[in-house]
């Protein structure tokens, strides 16, 4: 019997700061961010402000947790203003509108998340079967989706009127914005399937090292797949509710959203290579875009400063988050 | 014995059959077979219910004129894609096709005009262009620049947006897109106005581009941060209006607080006839669309003549604006008829809603 | 005669024209450990991935307890109970050491979908258990060493035993040449006790090792099996002359002794240091001399032949090359100063797998081929084509991708990448001989005595004692980052007990 009680060659263990040093970065970003806001005007840090950037968080924060897994796999999806506008159009025609007859009320919001999975589940196969980077797959989705959408939309975009739908998007359930409430649930969700299905953890194996996995006999493909038509439905679920906030199905529902996204995964800590980041994290880093919008209206930043500001401050949050990473010789693409 | 025509009136007779029979051949000829003719209208985007006018306008004369040969050109916000796509058409059959432009930025004008002056292609431009370029410079082609007063339209919803709140109080305003000319002369019609009422303060400004659901998240932020010191909402257009009315619906206070916008879009004017906004203004998306397309075909079919010879005014000027609210909301409200245009798009009454020369 | 639990039938394959298997056929009886041994580019990790699944055999058959099976892929060979443990480390490192081991068969720790954390831990432990390894299950595999990643490793083959109603049948592709001593006894042991319950195919360069653990030894030459005999009747001159089919010249073991009078010093290292690494390092390389640093994985030896190559900085301390003073902040000063490096892990640091032999050759000293902004592509054949010849390295051309080559091979061409350098001064040697076979190893012996004789100084750190001493001029031993011996060139040669004893 071979002894026992010796771990193994001595002082072996890479000397570098412990990761987790590095991953509590961005929460410290985020934590100095508020303190900094609230301390140059106080009117940012009120209970009321809090929920207003709830507000404004929630479907960033849907729409994160969706491409956090996708970019965990080392992939990345281009495709969700498409999608969002494509799920728009198909909940607002739905519902109660101005342009068709039908009132399906949540039966719409429900269509337009298939809708959303659809397009994602469009991805997804297109990447596997024929062997294209995702990066060209969703972009061309995204041209297809943005069609569609126009098409539906035609030249009237069609008003929501069912006015339960409408208090949904803007109400609030005991002070909580409602979807902010939804948010929160998906995070959860997405968490417990980071962290304890399959899904998630084959989706770090395949970030990770895809070629040892499909050497190991793992359904890589499948998983990737799921990944993308997961994505998609929360794509799906936020263009919808975005359109039962501001009453209408909008072609352009999710404008911008695409590159905020990417940046909230990336500065929360989740690296673009794949493997590495998560759910929790891509919480902070969107959190944090949304204090920084938020705040920078707090303190009167001009209108014509807050790109750029918006940049700097990006930029010094992933310096931030990799300097602990600067040995010369780590290989940066 | 009888006299023949004395040599005078013989002459005068010649002349006067000379003049008779030559007098057409002074009027403009037709350039182009009716048949020839191609409109096209080059517009931003279709999505927004401003351009969906536009077009609608547009397909509207070319039916009642008898025009088979409609195309319509979207360049998503991109300049050099509009300026690609015009060339494109100007390769065939230049001398026969009129662009009526809604140009993607000011900018792009002066390639626009240059192209058309070179193929022989004929352009008329809406709202804004480069400094220090007129169609009555030379540019022959450059049929005429139908500039729509922002300034005047930010100047008139600033002026109701103030009556709205009694003069006193404050306000907050959502600004168009930085770089266009539009947006900038609005919002220095706000200023204008804010300065001769001291009453009024600008709590903030920011940018929502033009679009709704930017303006949403902005205007709750603002409620957070100012609370009920603010007594009104301006907005550099329609869009950008609506979408802060929905952040003013779920905090409670649509039709509490007074918002104004510019465009003329249907849902402001149902919204101005329910009282949940003041004003807004309408360049009458409709006539801007068919319009160009009407002066070129008179031009192109000779019932007038070429540019050339038109007096500067006639070449570039204001259009008349309507300011909606809800005294006049209602008659706004319904899908307008191609009667109500048929009169405007008449050879000899293209400058009905010409307020003056823009130069 | 006991039934083979897994026979091999006429197994070939060829890689784009290079036959790598002819015609192969082994038996694997019950319970039974077979040593695989062979030069490099014999076959012997062909025909592990063959058998694993890996890669698919152009013709023959493999037949497991009666039935042939026809391994698509790992997953398929692993069902048939088949397992291997790789040369190159297979494990990910993002995430933990219980997943690690039980990727893709988490079944049993799983309640309605969801991971039963706790479970599967459990089952990894029973594993870890069976390698006597401390390693916690929930730890991340990145902050594990080489060895207990290996150990991982070791358990994810092992964990076939559970998952088989049959004994499994276990193959290692040379899993100790990247071990230390105790790592190597570790894993002995464990294929010895493996013995009790599985059949294992063992492929190994340490005769000594293959001896040790084997009931029956097959060496294969070219691709073929040529001879397996019972481990009673072998002894290693007799296989290591039926591997190289000649009588070995033990002379090369021998070096003469050095003196270093009158040679100037080629470099000089003043009380370095580097937390966490090595304390207080001081010693004196001589032009032409060879000096051998005798230190374990993990004392100090590589983090030191790095610093000197500027891959790593120094705390504290001096480094003096030819009587200046020299600062390395990154390998490129290191380069334009005269030092080459051979690192441990060749794959990952020595080539670019990539390119081709003759690119990854003149990769470091490109410069030297220039005229202009151009390369000297007729210069460049010229002098890539005598290196080959020199070092003898077998390539089908000099374009071959360098990640096709064997270990051996592979190792030759990160040498003729700093040899090629006209102005190389320093030579830094990390495990120079890890994987490779006899052959190649006496083809190295020569080659740096060679280069030490024009000059050139050498230093070399590894951790078996028979290798330091058969190369090294003088020997400097290392143990927990200092310097614990020191054997120099010209006092009498150490005995391998007084090596050893500093090391441990």
């Amino acid at each position: 019997m071979t002894p026992t009680g010796h771990q193994g060659p001595v002082g072996s263990r890479p000397a570098s700061a412990g990761p987790e040093l590095r991953s509590w970065a961005p929460l410290l970003a985020l934590i100095v961010l508020c303190l900094g806001f609230g301390l140059a005007e106080p009117g940012f840090a009120t209970v009321e402000n809090l929920w207003t950037i709830a507000d404004r968080s929630a479907i960033p924060l849907i729409l994160a947790v969706g491409s956090t897994f996708i970019i965990l796999q080392g992939s990345i999806d281009l495709s969700i203003e498409g999608v969002m506008a494509v799920s728009s159009l198909t909940f607002a025609m739905c519902a109660l509108n101005s342009r068709t007859g039908l009132d399906l009320g949540v039966l719409g919001l429900v269509l337009a998340i298939f809708a959303g999975a659809g397009l994602g589940l469009l991805s997804g196969l297109v990447t596997t079967c024929l062997r294209v980077p995702s990066f060209m797959v969703t972009l061309g989705v995204w041209s297809l989706s943005a069609g569609i959408a126009m098409l539906l939309s035609g030249d009237q975009p069609p008003l929501i009127k069912d006015p339960m739908l409408r208090a949904f998007g803007l109400g609030r359930g005991l002070a909580v914005p409602n979807l902010f409430l939804v948010a929160v649930t998906v995070v959860l969700l997405g968490y417990a399937l980071q962290s304890y299905t399959r899904f998630g953890r084959y989706s770090m194996v395949i970030g990770g090292g895809e070629d040892l996995a499909r050497l190991l006999g793992l359904p890589v493909d499948r998983y990737k797949v799921l990944a993308f038509a997961f994505a998609g439905l929360l794509s799906g679920l936020g263009g919808a509710l975005e359109s039962a906030r501001i009453g209408l199905g909008h072609v352009e529902v999710g404008v911008g959203q695409m590159f905020a996204t990417i940046t909230a995964v990336v500065i929360g800590g989740t690296s673009l290579g794949g493997g590495r980041g998560g759910v929790l994290q891509s919480v902070v880093g969107t959190l944090t875009l949304a204090v920084l919008t938020n705040g920078m209206i707090f303190v009167g930043i001009s209108p014509y400063a807050q790109k750029a500001v918006q940049g700097a401050l990006i930029l010094l949050a992933v310096l931030v988050t990799t300097w602990p990473l600067r040995s010369r010789l780590r290989i940066v693409k | 014995m009888k006299r023949a025509m004395s040599c005078p009136a013989m002459i005068t007779a010649c002349v006067a059959v000379i003049v008779i029979v030559a007098a057409p051949a002074t009027a403009a000829e037709p350039i182009c077979d009716k048949s020839d003719i191609r409109v096209v209208n080059s517009m931003r985007e279709i999505a927004q219910p401003y351009h969906a006018d536009l077009d609608k306008g547009g397909r509207l004369f070319a039916a009642w004129a008898g025009l088979k040969d409609y195309v319509l050109q979207l360049n998503q916000g991109d300049s050099d894609k509009q300026i690609s796509l015009m060339r494109l058409l100007m390769a065939t059959n230049p001398r026969c096709t009129i662009f009526n432009v809604e140009p993607n930025a000011d900018l792009v004008v002066k390639p626009m005009v240059d192209a058309a002056n070179r193929s022989g292609a004929w352009i008329v431009t809406h709202w804004a262009h480069n400094e220090g370029l007129h169609p009555f410079d030379g540019n022959d082609h450059w049929i005429a620049h139908i500039a729509v007063d922002s300034l005047g339209a930010g100047v008139a919803i600033s002026r109701h947006l103030v009556d709205a709140i009694g003069h006193t109080g404050g306000v907050v305003a959502l600004q168009g897109r930085l770089d266009t000319d539009p947006a900038r002369k609005r919002f220095a019609g706000l200023q204008q106005v804010l300065q001769n009422t001291p009453g009024v303060r600008l709590l903030d400004q920011q940018t929502a581009n033009w679009d709704r659901t930017a303006a949403f998240p902005i205007v709750q932020t603002w409620l957070t941060k100012y609370g009920d010191r603010i007594n009104g909402v301006w907005a550099a257009n329609d869009d950008m209006a609506l979408g802060a009315l929905e952040a003013l619906r779920a905090a409670g206070l649509a039709g509490k607080i007074p918002v104004v916008g510019v465009d003329g879009i249907p849902e402001a004017i149902a919204a101005v006839e329910k009282g949940e906004m003041v004003a807004t203004v309408s360049s009458d998306a409709y006539y801007q669309g068919s319009i160009g397309l009407a002066m070129g075909t008179c031009v192109l079919t000779g019932q007038v003549p070429l540019p050339a010879s038109w007096p500067k005014e006639k070449r570039e000027f204001y259009l008349k604006l309507v300011v909606i609210t809800r005294d006049n909301a209602a008659q706004y409200l319904r899908e307008p008829q191609p009667s109500a245009y048929v009169a405007d798009w008449q050879c000899d009454k293209l400058w009905n809603r010409s307020t003056g020369k823009a130069f | 005669m006991t039934e083979p639990v897994l026979r091999v039938e006429g197994l070939s394959k060829s890689f784009a024209g290079v036959c790598a298997l002819d015609d192969v056929s082994i038996d694997v009886r019950p319970r039974e450990v077979i040593g695989l041994i062979g030069e490099n580019g014999a076959g012997k990790s062909t025909l592990l991935k063959v058998l694993a699944g890996v890669l698919r055999a152009d013709r023959g058959r493999i037949i497991v307890r009666g039935t042939p099976v026809s391994s698509v892929n790992v997953a398929a060979a692993a069902a048939s109970g088949i397992g291997i443990v790789f040369q190159e480390q297979a494990v990910l490192p993002n995430v933990t050491v219980a997943e690690n081991i039980l990727l893709g068969h988490e079944r049993r720790a799983l309640r309605a979908g969801f991971y039963d954390w706790r479970t599967l831990y459990a089952l990894a432990v029973t594993q870890l258990d069976k390698l006597g390894a401390g390693i916690s299950p929930s730890a991340l595999t990145a902050t594990l060493s080489f060895g207990e990643r290996q150990l991982v490793e070791i358990a994810r083959a092992l964990a076939i035993e559970e998952r088989t109603r049959h004994e499994p049948i276990i193959l290692f592709d040379e899993p100790t040449s990247m071990l230390d001593a105790h790592g190597t006894e570790t894993v002995l042991g464990q294929i010895e006790r493996l013995r009790l319950r599985a059949s294992v195919v063992f492929v190994s360069h340490r005769l000594d090792e293959v001896l040790r653990v084997s009931d029956r030894i097959c060496v294969m030459v070219n691709g073929r099996c040529v001879s397996t005999r019972d481990r009673a009747m072998c002894n290693i001159a007799d296989l290591e002359r039926v591997m190289l089919g000649r009588e070995l010249d033990a002379a090369y073991q021998q070096q003469a002794p050095l003196s270093t009078h009158g040679r100037k010093v080629r470099l000089s290292v003043r009380a370095l240091s580097r937390q966490n690494s090595y304390q207080g390092v001081s010693f004196e390389l001589h032009a032409g001399e060879v000096l051998g640093i005798a230190a374990l994985a993990g004392s100090g030896g590589e983090s030191l032949c790095r610093t000197l190559f500027g891959a790593e900085r120094a705390d504290t301390g001096e480094i003096v090359l030819d009587g200046r003073a020299v600062r390395l902040r990154e390998p490129a000063d290191a380069v334009r100063l005269g030092i080459g490096y051979v690192p441990a892990e060749r794959r990952l640091e020595g080539i670019v797998g990539g390119l081709g032999v003759r690119e990854n050759m003149t990769l470091a000293h490109l410069d030297e081929l220039r005229r202009g902004p151009f390369i000297d592509l007729a210069g460049e054949e010229q002098l890539v084509k005598s290196w080959i010849q020199r070092l003898r390295i077998s390539t089908p051309a000099a374009d071959t991708p360098a990640h096709d080559l064997s270990g051996g091979n592979q190792q030759k061409v990160v040498l003729a990448k700093w040899l090629i350098g006209r102005k190389l001064k320093l030579l830094i040697l990390d495990h120079p001989m890890r994987g490779l076979d006899i052959g190649v190893k006496a083809e190295m012996f020569a080659l740096i005595r060679e280069l030490a004789r024009e000059g050139l100084g050498v230093l070399l750190v590894a951790d078996t004692v028979d290798e330091v001493m058969a190369l090294s001029h003088s020997i400097v031993v290392m143990k927990d980052g200092v310097i614990s011996g020191r054997f120099p060139a010209t006092a009498a040669k150490p005995s391998r007990l007084q090596v050893l004893e500093r090391m441990v």
